[in-house]
């Protein structure tokens, strides 16, 4: 597997599974000094990549249980003393039950995103993206269709990205999650 | 790990060799430079490979709403998107109540030690009860009334404007219209905790009746009964309120506090409980996340973080220190 299929390997079975993870470590390390979840989100990207595609059965569990360690290694560097945490104690059953139901979006849902992303970038930055994207224009070809320079093309393009970036890591906080993320009653009694 | 970069700096750093990548193919210089920066740090190749995966996805999803995708912003999406947040969130709710318990709760509910459960009320708010803590509940046309007889409970209220929501503890009333909060009763004190909007707190005294107090989001109110100042309202962190109600999650945080304070949480939760028979031990503090009512994992942990030994007698675990 090349580097471009192994990236669409992560777009299509690791990336659905992101907003899952986050809304658990939120819950995993409420209050806890030194765990920031984009750090372990990507902590656990690049574990992922360094396993390889080939040896992962099943993305979804292995994302958890990466996260997992992540997390644990944090708190044990953040401690004051070493004392196993409730995610060292439990079994690795997180994918089965810790985490409900999966929740991949539908393609509907997906395309709702992207609108959602496309109607909060400017009109220059919103029209390079569209030409990339839609259009399937090189950014030299966008640079010339727009009468920018190459690296202005550049920037929208990077600004589109970081918006789109952003949209996942809040799709955990939005308006209904909010409630369950503060106070989980979504989630199920143990 | 461990150095001062945002993980947001990180983010904004990989999007932009993506879309250098994705402009043309880099030279030696930028090759090397893109080598160096992954190699830094792990967090850096994470954020990078997720970067290029969120681009490439856009390929997928943008193919997939081919002619379905608003070339200009309009109005409605929004609206209809709104719409679906709102049907989503009913949802969820729904699954709540069926999954939590099968029925509506009415009269009176009480939890075993140990036991947290999670309870839906007949106008759709949320009660969270934890650990050996017994509520009633009475709801009538004006005011929704919940009497907290002993322990611990946290309340997702669903707005009515017309119907008050009200708990009450001993002496002590909480009053919502649409709000999240946590009542306790700690011995005679009742402790009255708030995680969304505002309630109002009173108190009757005998014949005197207590002004009343307003307690906003993120702020604890403590009625003393035994204390001359009645009321105390402190502002609390956000992170100081999660890790107060991590039990709604079937857990103990603890950050920083001595042993023997924890001990004396663990054991509000547990049948078998946790002694500290040295009183340097109980001076040690630590930080920690426990599975509630596992005492006995909780002594194992203490006792191998400090060195010490469980030696179990008469139904507790003590905590010992180690023979010199």
């Amino acid at each position: 597997m090349d580097r471009s299929e192994h990236v669409r390997w992560f777009a299509r079975e690791v990336l659905p599974h992101e907003p899952d993870v986050r809304r658990w470590l939120l819950r995993r390390i409420r209050g806890l000094p030194g765990c920031h979840v984009d750090e372990i989100v990507q902590e656990a990207y690049a574990r992922l990549w360094a396993v390889g595609a080939e040896r992962i059965m099943n993305p979804r569990a292995y994302f958890f249980v990466t996260a997992r360690h992540v997390v644990g290694e944090v708190l044990r560097r953040a401690r004051v003393v070493s004392i196993e945490t409730v995610a060292d104690v439990e079994t690795l059953d997180v994918a089965d039950h810790d985490v409900g139901p999966e929740r991949r979006l539908s393609g509907r849902e997906e395309i709702e995103r992207l609108q959602r992303v496309l109607d909060k970038l400017p009109p220059k930055c919103r029209e390079a993206f569209e030409l990339r994207k839609f259009a399937e224009l090189s950014q030299r070809e966008i640079a010339q269709r727009m009468q920018l320079s190459e690296s202005t093309v550049e920037k929208h393009l990077v600004k589109a990205l970081r918006i789109i970036m952003r949209e996942l890591q809040e799709s955990d906080v939005g308006a209904d999650g909010s409630t369950s993320k503060q106070h989980g009653y979504r989630h199920r009694a143990r | 790990m461990g150095t001062v970069i945002e993980p947001d700096d990180i983010d904004e750093i990989a999007a932009q060799w993506v879309l250098r990548l994705d402009r043309e193919a880099l030279s030696e210089a930028q090759q090397r430079e893109l080598d160096a920066w992954l190699e830094a740090d792990s967090r850096h190749r994470g954020a990078f490979v997720r970067a290029q995966a969120m681009w490439v996805d856009a390929d997928r999803v943008a193919a997939l709403s081919a002619g379905r995708v608003q070339p200009t912003p309009r109005v409605e999406p929004r609206r209809y998107l709104r719409a679906a947040a709102i049907a989503a969130l009913v949802l969820a709710v729904t699954l709540a109540g069926v999954r939590i318990s099968d029925r509506y709760l009415a009269g009176r509910e009480s939890t075993q030690i140990g036991e947290v459960r999670r309870l839906t009320l007949d106008d759709g708010s949320a009660l969270a009860l934890n650990t050996s803590s017994i509520v009633q509940v009475k709801f009538d046309d004006d005011v929704r009334r919940v009497v907290l007889r002993q322990g611990e409970a946290s309340f997702q209220v669903r707005h009515e404007e017309q119907r008050p929501f009200v708990v009450q503890a001993a002496d002590v009333t909480v009053r919502a219209v649409g709000t999240a909060f946590t009542v306790r009763m700690r011995g005679d004190d009742v402790e009255v905790t708030v995680t969304e909007g505002v309630v109002e707190v009173t108190r009757r005294g005998g014949s005197q009746r207590i002004a009343a107090e307003r307690v906003s989001r993120n702020q604890q109110l403590v009625v003393a009964e035994a204390s001359k100042q009645p009321i105390v309202v402190a502002a609390l962190s956000e992170p100081e309120i999660s890790r107060r109600l991590a039990w709604q999650e079937g857990q103990l945080v603890f950050q920083g506090e001595q042993l023997a304070a924890a001990v004396a949480e663990v054991n509000r939760y547990s049948l078998t409980p946790v002694v500290i028979d040295d009183a340097a031990l109980g001076a040690k503090s630590f930080v920690g996340v426990f599975r509630i009512g596992d005492s006995r994992a909780f002594a194992q942990a203490a006792a191998a973080a400090f060195g010490a030994k469980v030696q179990e007698a008469d139904g507790a675990l003590h905590l010992q220190a180690p023979s010199r």
